[in-house]
């Protein structure tokens, strides 16, 4: 039985791994090794000047520090903003309250493509054309992380808020103190899949950039590429380096994100 | 604070004097509350000196009236029971006291002040809730010293203050564990000690016992009883079962579609119901109602008699039913008549039927009062019979297709499903207005 589970999951573990792992190794192999067939599967003599070259050459430094600030940016931005909102669409009474909630359900139903063009009308008007600005604002706020947390914090026994207001506790130290902490594994989750979505972003920050001096780690990849259409090794250690960080994250939170992705187990 | 506590434990060291209180309290002050005492107070400034106060108070959601005209005092110390059904307002009634809802009319005071603007935190109120309401993530300790901490008590203060609390109620071993961690008994008592940390003015408590298994309540009850006579704090009680209500309250406050239908001592109100759904509502087995027409009694036909009259009446059969009615024939002056029976009524009630105009009305009859006897005005068949520790528990049907409830002594004869027999019963019985359900002799 055992075996019967685990060789289904072992092939496709292979194939979903292979090409990570022949990424990596092309990264440690000189240009002519790569181009070579059969292809070399093991490196014997690795060779990691490729990763000092996109490191320094091709600025990769600098686009890896600017991905950096803009995903924390936008990741810290999305979590407060939409933690904020679902906990008011949960348990607060205001006005147009289901109104205001519908207007952000329906900001998932228009694809990206259609907004893109007048978005970058909006940032350039704002003169926030080529500046940091540009990559982040836009991504504030996420009517996915609304609507999530909405759902989430609507599975809260109310008795739990009417117990800490007699006890003391206004709206938002019951939210810190009690709301978020039971719903720590969605809130890890959510951070986790803002910073993956902000940090392979491509398309809007190529259109709203044009200098290195702004420009994120994945323009710098497709720049490396084109520069060094010969140096296929320096490509792949770009690759290599631009995925690090994620790969990193992915490793350390799988628990927290598995757990919150098959969440309802926040409740009993 | 310190002195209204010395007052309060003092009352309830009198606890048994205030359950035998049995006048409705807006009529009669606690004789029992020493430096409180009513009696000389002017009528309407009662509410100042009670622990909580509700004064016509009204809460509407929309077009639902949850709460109407609302009136009661709670007295310094005392244990309330608020009995109703569910969604009669009692809950909300509760929510009022402690800030959670505001009311659309009325006024709600706590200790003579107004509170009905006054945040929930600053009412000196806890309330326990039916769900227990821990908070998941935090330990036991924490769960207790939660509210300690938005009081910002200093860190060794709440430390002695959740030791000593946890000690009274045998949580010191759990203190480490999470609320998942604990059973349903001991999540109760968390819940108590997070509101008796506080050491507040008043209880609130929300159907407590309700999640719990049948056993553990009778327990939790006891417990709770002692506790409050210990502490002595001002208790409000919400429930919806009314043997919980007439075992624990010193008083219970009967609710009914958001009114206020009675308050008394439990056995008062178990005696003398201030109107049918009271009557229907509290004892157990249920009073049994029965619509009727004021007539003359057909004495010499059917051998009923008149309650209240001494003597046993010709061919009694002492030995088979030992528990029979004790009456004199001849002295009613009229009858509660229904299809297959009568019940005789005293001179004074018939007056009182009189005075107010009425040929007919509901008669109750709590089935504990009702017997069978072969001289009975009341014919029935037997449906059910239950046999209960020291009597039968008979359900009968009458001729109007009604199904009562009626009780035969255990040892006497045994009844059968189907056997036709005739039932009389004992005591005067209660009259109720069918206009209105109101008690005709209040």
């Amino acid at each position: 039985m055992t075996v019967l589970r685990y060789v289904p999951l072992g092939v496709m573990a292979v194939i979903i791994g292979f090409p990570i792992y022949i990424t990596v190794v092309n990264s440690l192999l000189s240009a002519p090794q790569i181009a070579a067939r059969p292809p070399t599967l093991f490196p014997t003599h690795p060779l990691w000047g490729s990763f000092s070259t996109a490191f320094n050459q091709a600025h990769l430094g600098v686009y890896l520090r600017n991905s950096a600030f803009v995903t924390l940016m936008i990741v810290l931005a999305e979590v407060i903003t939409s933690v904020l909102a679902g906990y008011a669409f949960a348990f607060m009474r205001f006005p147009f309250r289901r109104t205001a909630f519908m207007i952000c359900i329906a900001t998932l139903m228009v694809p990206m493509e259609a907004t893109i063009v007048p978005n970058r009308q909006t940032i350039v008007d704002l003169g926030w054309f080529n500046s940091f600005p540009a990559l982040i604002v836009p991504f504030l706020a996420s009517g996915i992380g609304i609507f999530l947390f909405r759902q989430a914090f609507l599975g809260v026994p109310r008795d739990l808020c009417d117990a800490a207001r007699l006890d003391g506790y206004g709206h938002f130290r019951f939210l810190t103190r009690i709301v978020m902490p039971i719903n720590r594994p969605l809130i890890g989750a959510f951070a986790l899949y803002a910073f993956l979505s902000a940090w392979n972003q491509y398309l809007w920050p190529l259109i709203v950039t044009e200098t290195s001096g702004v420009r994120t780690v994945q323009i710098g990849l497709r720049q490396l590429q084109a520069a060094n259409v010969d140096q296929t090794n320096v490509i792949f250690a770009g690759t290599v380096l631009a995925a690090l960080p994620i790969f990193i994250l992915l490793v350390a939170f799988q628990r927290q994100l598995v757990r919150g992705l098959t969440a309802g187990a926040l409740k009993g | 604070m310190l002195a209204s506590r010395a007052t309060t434990s003092g009352d309830a060291a009198n606890g048994a004097d205030g359950a035998s209180r049995d006048a409705p309290v807006r009529d009669r002050g606690d004789p029992d509350a020493g430096p409180l005492d009513h009696d000389h107070e002017p009528a309407g400034a009662k509410h100042l000196t009670a622990a909580v106060a509700l004064v016509g108070v009204s809460k509407r959601y929309g077009d639902v009236e949850a709460v109407r005209d609302f009136t009661l005092e709670v007295e310094p110390g005392e244990l309330l029971v608020l009995l109703g059904p569910s969604g009669c307002g009692k809950s909300t009634v509760l929510r009022l006291v402690a800030g959670l809802e505001h009311p659309s009319e009325g006024t709600v005071l706590i200790g003579g002040t107004v509170v009905n603007d006054v945040d929930p935190k600053d009412r000196d109120v806890a309330m326990v809730f039916q769900s227990y309401a821990l908070y998941p993530h935090l330990s036991v300790r924490q769960n207790i010293e939660f509210p300690l901490r938005s009081r910002r008590a200093p860190a060794r203060r709440r430390r002695e203050l959740v030791d000593e609390v946890a000690r009274g109620l045998q949580l010191e071993r759990l203190l480490d564990r999470k609320p998942a961690q604990l059973s349903g008994g001991q999540r109760q008592r968390v819940a108590l000690a997070r509101a008796i940390v506080r050491r507040p003015a008043a209880f609130l408590l929300d159907e407590p016992l309700s999640n719990l298994d049948a056993q553990l309540r009778l327990e939790m009850r006891a417990e709770l009883v002692e506790l409050h006579a210990r502490l002595g704090t001002t208790s409000i009680y919400v429930t919806h079962d009314q043997v919980e209500a007439t075992t624990m309250g010193q008083r219970i406050a009967v609710m009914h579609e958001g009114r206020l239908q009675q308050v008394g001592a439990p056995r008062a109100v178990y005696e003398r119901p201030a109107n049918a759904f009271v009557a229907g509502f509290v004892g157990h087995p249920p009073m049994n109602i029965v619509p009727a027409r004021i007539g003359t009694a057909e004495l010499a036909r059917t051998g009923a008699r008149a309650p209240g009259s001494a003597g046993a009446g010709a061919g009694w059969d002492a030995e088979r039913y030992p528990s029979g009615p004790s009456a004199r024939a001849g002295e009613s002056a009229g009858a509660a008549i229904f299809a297959g029976g009568e019940i005789a009524l005293s001179p004074e009630l018939v007056a009182r039927v009189r005075r107010r105009n009425l040929d007919h009305v509901l008669v109750g009859i709590r089935p504990e009062d009702l017997h069978p006897d072969p001289k009975g005005a009341v014919s029935a068949t037997v449906s059910l019979v239950e046999d209960v520790a020291g009597y039968q528990q008979l359900s009968c049907r009458l001729g109007t297709g009604q199904l009562v409830g009626a009780s035969a002594i255990a040892g006497g004869p045994v009844f059968r499903t189907g056997e036709a027999i005739t039932l009389s019963a004992l005591g005067e019985p209660h009259l109720f207005d069918p206009s209105n359900g109101e008690r005709v002799d209040s």
